[in-house]
């Protein structure tokens, strides 16, 4: 049977453009958008199985606001052949976990359950750039009530209804065999995406995206958006860093920029200025005193 | 695996600059008028359209008028109107204002403006009328069956820098066209193909090429108003290095600057952009940038060979528009309304042809009937000498400029001839003027208030290109570049570049080599014009990859 390959994808701020509001949520309005870099990772990942199984059915899914369309156009000009957005105002505010939860439910009503017939595989990003939980895949797969691998850096179908997927772990990695259905996040260190094909870009424009509201996946509002969302943000902090400023030696070739290296030094400034600030600090507090031992 | 995917249209333009736009635009109304449907697509290399538009500009608006009858002629972004119009003679501490005109060169009822803005607002209007835009994806190859043009194809991507493919590889897209426009701006690498497979430019004038550095400030208010026009002669170049320099008012404070100078300059290590940063510091320049902001850099050449440079324009199925064609006016430097002209001609010529199921070269000579009925021949036929005479100097340039006034463009002879711009380069050893450095020597230390150097002006671009592919810039014949181009002329790409890609650099064996930085190109194609012996091929990079132009 066909297997079909899901990625999940969000749209997020070019990270080099990001704020976050006055409440502490990040404000979406301003900034150019781009597909989560993980995600996209993500996506690749589902072009490479297409590779292993040519006849597989690739779709690309996405809450958020209707703006989301775009990203879910740049996955189909990718190489994604349909694209589904769970857009609802009702969902405005829902923290990680009404956001697996809604997910899930739309995938769901998709006919993607744990004892679905066909095998499915769900491919998400590690984490968003915008929120940087890792929450979300793992609640997917949660909900759905099947097997998942996360930190994964590349998967392959081993032949059979498995995959195995070669996970990220401390000084060095985890192969897993996984049977099908399952979730698997992805790390942007695997295959880099590739770039939008002409013919790509052409059928992803005249596209029809599947819109779904939280009426048609039979999703109640008790569990999603602000109030349905268990997570509060009791404080947002501005840090402020201690270490003072970097000072970038520069040129164009060695010799230039050790030119640059040795003249930054002799300039000395900041470096030490900012040292004994803090030691000062250190000293001023009465019950830290410095001690001799 | 790695099927090539073909698709297929009516008409394909190949570039968004204001010639692919017009083109685009005028077919689809006139598509709509015949209540004909066919399909127009339009690629462009950049990753969003305007990104890799470069002009001045002043423009002649009267042309949109013609291309876009139907629009408030407020509705068009353009920026001020011309309300002065001054040409300065230039020396580092005095500028005298000529109490005339050059002929040819008044801007009156013209506007200022970014063109760049301009093609993002003629965009909207083409996909409002159908057409099917494509930013983001470069063509880099024309596709023949029986000799004849039939489309075009778009660039491979996801190539390590041997060419080898990767796991991401993406095969290109077959564009299958009834019809290809080729509108792809100055020195366009496709073009250039397909003028030399079909001999186009065969009888005609070499063409030669200008490169213009400029920037884009913000400056306090006052120090100059929107609509204030200005073109410098003189310093800092020689009488026998053609070009100049234009600053351009435009509304809130800003200003756009820079100068533009002839690729047919004798010494091999003369910097068009450093020469643009010792232009700032004459008095003249300094004091309009004082208190001011650099907010954007960019760099483009511009066809200046004119009426007898211009190839042949139409094969079996295909036009060339705009640039491509080398449809720049000089010595006012405009061709935007040229390129928009040409578009509409363009435009025409290919819905008479659809209509008559008839794409053949005969069919679309009724292209050049259309061009030689047109505004676009007076206005380069009046001027037809006009460059080649200053390949000559200043002086003589002058001088035969003056006799040309009285014949009425012939000058002397009926028709002047130009070489190639690479070939006017001296050796270091023949040069007999002192070289670029020694020059301005004491000039060149950048501040990065008023001045800067070139990796600081390309930051300012936000120029940038995927890692993996192939570089694109390609050295034809690597046995004798080091032979020629480094030890007979001095390597003049690490100065001809605009863009500090190419740099000289002695290896542990002491050999000398070029390193190339193709991260920083700009597309200008100056390397593809002035590498002596032709020793350079700019090759199309990845689609998407490139400056990302926001307002020049
Ligand atoms: C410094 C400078 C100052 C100028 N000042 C003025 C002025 O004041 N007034 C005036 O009227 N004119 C001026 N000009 C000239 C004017 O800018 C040009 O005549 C005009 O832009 C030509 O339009 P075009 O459509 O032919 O080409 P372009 O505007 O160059 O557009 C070509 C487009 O095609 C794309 N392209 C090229 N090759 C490919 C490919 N293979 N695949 C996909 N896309 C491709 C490019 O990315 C580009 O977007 C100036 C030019 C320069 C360089
Ligand atoms: S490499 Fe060539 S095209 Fe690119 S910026 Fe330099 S001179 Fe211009």
């Amino acid at each position: 049977m066909a297997l079909t390959i899901i990625s999940l994808v969000k749209q997020v701020p070019l990270p080099s453009e990001m704020r976050m509001g006055e409440d502490g949520l990040m404000d979406r309005t301003k900034a150019k958008s781009i597909i989560n870099i993980d995600c996209q990772f993500g996506l690749e990942a589902g072009l490479q199985l297409l590779k292993q199984h040519p006849d597989a059915r690739l779709i690309v899914c996405s809450m958020g606001p209707g703006s989301f369309e775009a990203a879910l156009r740049s996955a189909v000009a990718m190489g994604y052949d349909e694209a589904y957005l769970l857009s609802d105002r009702k969902l405005g505010g829902s923290d990680t976990y009404a956001t697996g939860l809604a997910i899930a439910t739309m995938l769901k009503h998709l006919g993607f359950t744990k004892d679905s017939k066909e095998p499915f595989i769900i491919l998400a990003g590690r984490q968003t750039s915008d929120g940087d939980t890792a929450h979300v895949p793992s609640q997917v797969a949660e909900k759905i009530g099947i097997p998942q691998a996360t930190f994964v850096e590349s998967v392959k179908s081993d032949g059979t209804n498995n995959v195995v997927a070669k996970r990220i772990i401390e000084g060095g990695y985890q192969l897993m065999n996984l049977p099908m259905p399952c979730v698997i996040s992805l790390t942007p260190t695997g295959i880099p995406p590739r770039k939008q094909s002409l013919s790509g870009a052409i059928k992803a424009r005249n596209l029809q995206i599947t819109t779904f509201g939280i009426d048609d996946i039979g999703l109640g509002t008790e569990k999603i958006g602000i109030s349905g969302s268990p997570t509060i943000v009791a404080k947002v902090v501005n840090m402020v860093s201690e270490r003072p400023p970097i000072t970038l030696a520069e040129g164009h070739n060695e010799v230039a920029l050790v030119d640059s290296l040795i003249a930054n030094l002799a300039k000395g400034g900041n470096v030490l200025e900012k040292k004994e600030a803090v030691e000062k600090k250190e000293v001023d507090r009465p019950d830290f005193p410095n001690k001799d031992f | 695996m790695n099927n090539v995917d073909t698709v297929s249209t009516d008409v394909l333009i190949i570039g968004g600059g204001p010639s692919g736009l017009a083109t685009a635009i005028h077919l689809a109304d006139t598509f709509a008028k015949n209540g004909t449907a066919h399909r127009i697509m339009l690629i462009d290399k950049g990753s969003s359209i305007g990104s890799h538009i470069l002009s001045g500009a002043v423009i002649k608006p009267e042309v949109f008028k013609e291309l876009l009858p139907d629009v408030e002629f407020s509705e068009i972004p353009f920026n001020a109107k011309v309300v002065k119009d001054r040409t300065i003679l230039l020396s580092e501490k005095s500028a005298i204002t000529l109490p005339f005109h050059i002929p040819y060169m008044s801007n009156a009822g013209c506007y200022t403006a970014s063109l760049g803005q301009i093609c993002r607002y003629l965009a909207v209007k083409a996909q409002e009328k159908g057409v099917e835009i494509y930013p983001g994806f470069a063509v880099d190859e024309i596709l023949y069956k029986d000799g004849k043009v039939i489309g075009a194809k778009t660039k491979d991507t996801g190539l390590d820098h041997h060419g080898n493919q990767l796991e991401n590889f993406q095969a290109g897209t077959r564009i299958e066209a009834r019809i290809t426009v080729f509108a792809e701006g100055t020195r366009g690498s496709l073009t250039k193909m397909l003028i030399q497979k079909f001999d186009l430019a065969k009888g005609k004038n070499e063409q030669i090429y200008s490169l213009g550095c400029k920037e884009l400030w913000s400056v306090p208010e006052g120090n100059i108003k929107p609509g204030e026009v200005y073109h410098t002669m003189g310093y800092p170049l020689d009488s026998d290095e053609f070009g100049g320099g234009f600053i351009y008012g435009l509304n809130d404070n800003r200003v756009a600057l820079g100068i533009v100078v002839g690729l047919d300059y004798k010494d091999p290590s003369f910097d068009v952009h450093d020469a643009m940063q010792i232009w700032k510091t004459s008095k003249f320049v300094s004091r309009i940038l004082k208190g001011g902001k650099l907010v954007e850099y960019g760099a483009k050449t511009l066809p200046e060979g004119g009426y007898y440079a211009v190839p042949k324009l139409f094969v079996d199925n295909a036009l060339i528009v705009g640039d491509s064609a080398g449809l720049i006016a000089m010595p006012s430097l405009k061709g935007t309304h040229l390129a928009i002209k040409s578009g509409i001609l363009a435009a025409k010529t290919v819905a008479r042809a659809l209509s008559r199921d008839d794409t053949s070269e005969e069919s679309l000579k009724f292209y050049e009937t259309l061009m030689q009925n047109s505004t676009i021949d007076a206005e380069l036929f009046a001027v037809r000498n006009f460059r080649q005479a200053f390949t000559k100097g200043l002086i003589i340039g002058s001088l035969h400029f003056a006799t040309q006034l009285i014949t009425g463009g012939a000058g002397f002879f009926g028709r002047l001839k130009t070489h190639p711009d690479y070939l006017s380069t001296f050796t270091t050893k023949a040069l007999k003027k002192k070289p670029f450095k020694e020059r301005f020597k004491g000039k060149l230390d950048f501040d990065k208030v008023l001045t800067f150097d070139k990796s600081t002006d390309v930051y300012h671009s936000g120029v940038f290109h995927d890692e993996q592919q192939v570089v694109h810039i390609k050295f034809n014949d690597s046995s004798t570049y080091k032979t020629v181009n480094i030890d007979q002329y001095g390597a003049p790409e690490q100065f001809y570049c605009s863009s500090e890609v190419y740099e000289l650099h002695t290896n542990k064996a002491g050999e000398k080599e070029i390193r190339v930085h193709a991260e920083n190109c700009m597309h200008c194609k100056t390397c593809d014009i002035k590498a002596p012996g032709q020793a350079i091929t700019w090759v199309i990079p990845n689609g998407g990859n490139g400056p990302d132009f926001q307002n020049m």
